[in-house]
């Protein structure tokens, strides 16, 4: 089968998929709800029945399950198209906003506006309050990208070596900001920053499902549509400019994209690693590395892998939950150290 | 209409890396650049394709020094001395990488892309993996690549063809190949190319123009015949050479002793 057959296939299934597994989603937990009530739930609320589905149920799905499935479909896929974007951009497979610092930056953006933002924000609205942390986040992964796209980045395509280390250097920077920002921080703090620090949907609010809606939707769909730039790049910079593509206006906008989509989902739902870096890897390991199928496809993918992550982290402990970033570090983590092994060569 | 580089001056710091260069590639001719090593024949491409800035001096392209880089590139393709692609495309993803600028639609751009690589000898290859490939196979993709770019006529203007050392990776055979494909898109579709080879007895063969680089300025220029002397060869290769007749083209043969 060609590969363009095989990528609308891919691009049906998948979107039969990460309904399928939303439904899912939301009925695990503590208290299971079976399938056809959310759905019968879900059409009641579009009006197009009604449902005899209890008061209880439809408290847990539409104020916890619901926004929590919600987010981690736009998390899974901002984190797995910004991985994609990412490596098209380093023109490296390697690239994810977790390995190469770009997500440690965010984090101590989002921290600082956390700890001190209380103090800053206090009289301001809760949802102004909220918008700053992503701002805070926004930035700092912005920077981190900027440094180690500069630092890394060669006309003859990036140094993994030298990308890699870069990540080390800015990880312990913002290890090292994060460990002043704990210590100062009171109790309350303290404890957010901890639980937020290991990576979680579990506390997403409509408020949170808002915030990212509005900001990282319209990210993914404007990145989505870099497809070919992303493809005339990988030629590397040169030649993309001498196929009509505007290479440094591309890689301005990418950086701010990508920056955007990492920086926000991390200010939500902490530093969930891998995700970037193992879902873009499958894509291409079915359909190869075009990018018109490899965004959408990752996005998709990305949002079926979080929550599907998310569900292992609520059951594995139940009633307990376990911070999803550590089960995906869990799974991305070996899948890393494997495809290092596989390039070993190439990095020496 | 022409590729028209008027007195192009390149320095770097107190480094002169092109001094006062004319070179006009007319619509339809092969020229063909020589010269050692760090003459500065790769600057001089970077600067006809736009994508070095000029000290001083001027470059026009189809009577204009500045285009629209969507509409440039329809008119003007360049292939470098070797690319750092290293996803796993296939062939012909590759190869289709030269249709970006063009509007047309995914059916025509597969049967452009498909012709190209028959015209380079690599329709074999079209499924295979762009990683596996040999340093050869994959000069030959990007020659098909660069071919399907500047396929179609373009209504601004004549189309020009710029190639760094094509012929560096290749076998005898396929050195031939790809130098006749030149010829071809020059003889048969009106393309300008412009070209960088090593090889004297190549360049005699198969340019209308030669101009041999030295320090950054032109040595010589003109007609294989007028350049390809022993004593311009010596003046600026340091070789003896002798130069006779080709025995069965209308060209001279550079033998080194």
């Amino acid at each position: 089968m060609n590969r363009s057959r095989k990528s609308t296939g891919l691009l049906v299934g998948l979107g039969i998929i990460l309904p399928l597994t939303m439904i899912f989603s939301v009925g695990t937990g503590p208290v299971t709800i079976p399938s056809l009530d959310i759905v019968s739930l879900l059409l009641e609320r579009l009006g197009l029945m009604t449902s005899d589905v209890s008061e209880q149920t439809r408290l847990i799905i539409e104020s916890i399950r619901l926004p929590r499935t919600l987010l981690g479909v736009l998390v899974g896929g901002s984190l797995a198209i910004g991985g994609a974007a990412m490596q098209g951009l380093f023109r490296n497979p390697l690239a994810d906003p977790s390995i190469i610092g770009v997500a440690s930056g965010a984090a101590l953006g989002a921290a600082i506006a956390i700890v001190l933002g209380g103090v800053l924000l206090s009289d301001f609205p809760v949802l102004i309050q909220n918008y700053s942390v992503s701002l805070l986040a926004f930035i700092g992964s912005c920077l981190t990208t900027l440094i180690v796209y500069k630092m890394g980045t060669t006309s003859n395509g990036t140094s993994v070596a030298t990308m890699l280390l870069a990540g080390v250097a800015i990880t312990a920077l913002a290890g090292a900001g994060l460990g002043v920002l704990t210590y100062i921080s009171d109790d309350t703090t303290l404890r957010n920053l901890t639980f937020w620090q290991m990576g979680s949907i579990a506390g997403a609010t409509w408020n949170s499902v808002l915030i990212c809606l509005s900001l990282l939707a319209p990210v993914i769909l404007l990145l989505c549509r870099y497809g070919s730039v992303l493809n005339a790049m990988l030629l590397g910079e040169s030649e993309a400019r001498h196929l009509g593509i505007n290479v440094q206006s591309a890689k301005f906008t990418l950086i701010l994209l990508t920056a955007l989509v990492v920086g926000v989902s991390v200010s939500v739902a902490g530093v969930i690693g891998f995700v970037g870096l193992v879902v873009p890897h499958l894509i291409r390991l079915l359909v190869g590395p075009d990018h018109k199928v490899l965004l959408p496809a990752s996005v998709m993918l990305g949002s079926i892998l979080l929550l599907m992550a998310d569900m292992v982290a609520r059951i594995i402990v139940s009633p307990a939950e376990l911070p999803i970033g550590i089960v995906t570090a869990l799974m991305g983590a070996p899948f890393f150290i494997s495809l290092l092994w596989q390039q070993r060569k190439r990095i020496a | 209409m022409s590729l028209d580089i008027q007195n192009a001056t390149v320095t770097v710091g107190d480094k002169t890396l092109l001094n006062d260069v004319s070179i006009t590639i007319e619509a339809g001719q092969v020229v063909t650049v020589l010269g050692p090593n760090g003459a500065g024949k790769s600057t001089l491409m970077k600067v006809a394709c736009g994508e070095r800035p000029l000290t001083s001096g001027r470059v026009f392209l189809n009577n204009r020094n500045k285009w629209d880089l969507r509409q440039q590139a329809l008119m003007l393709a360049v292939l470098p001395q070797s690319s750092s692609l290293n996803f796993p495309f296939t062939v012909e993803e590759v190869v289709l990488l030269g249709r970006t600028p063009c509007s047309s639609d995914r059916y025509e751009n597969l049967s452009v892309a498909e012709q190209a690589l028959h015209k380079v000898d690599a329709q074999h290859l079209k499924h295979r993996q762009y990683t596996t490939l040999s340093g050869g196979e994959r000069q030959r993709v990007h020659m098909a690549r660069v071919l399907s770019q500047i396929w179609d006529e373009c209504p601004s203007g004549n189309r020009f063809l710029l190639l760094d050392e094509p012929t560096s990776a290749l076998d005898p055979a396929h050195q031939q190949l790809t130098l006749k494909i030149a010829r071809q898109q020059a003889d048969e579709h009106g393309i300008g190319v412009m070209v960088i080879l090593h090889d004297l007895n190549l360049a005699a063969r198969y340019s209308d123009q030669l101009v041999i680089l030295q320090d950054g300025s032109i040595a010589a220029q003109g007609t294989p015949r007028n350049v390809l002397t022993p004593e311009i060869v010596y003046s600026v290769f340091n070789i003896d050479v002798s130069v006779s007749d080709h025995p069965e083209h209308s060209c001279p043969l550079v033998i080194t002793h």
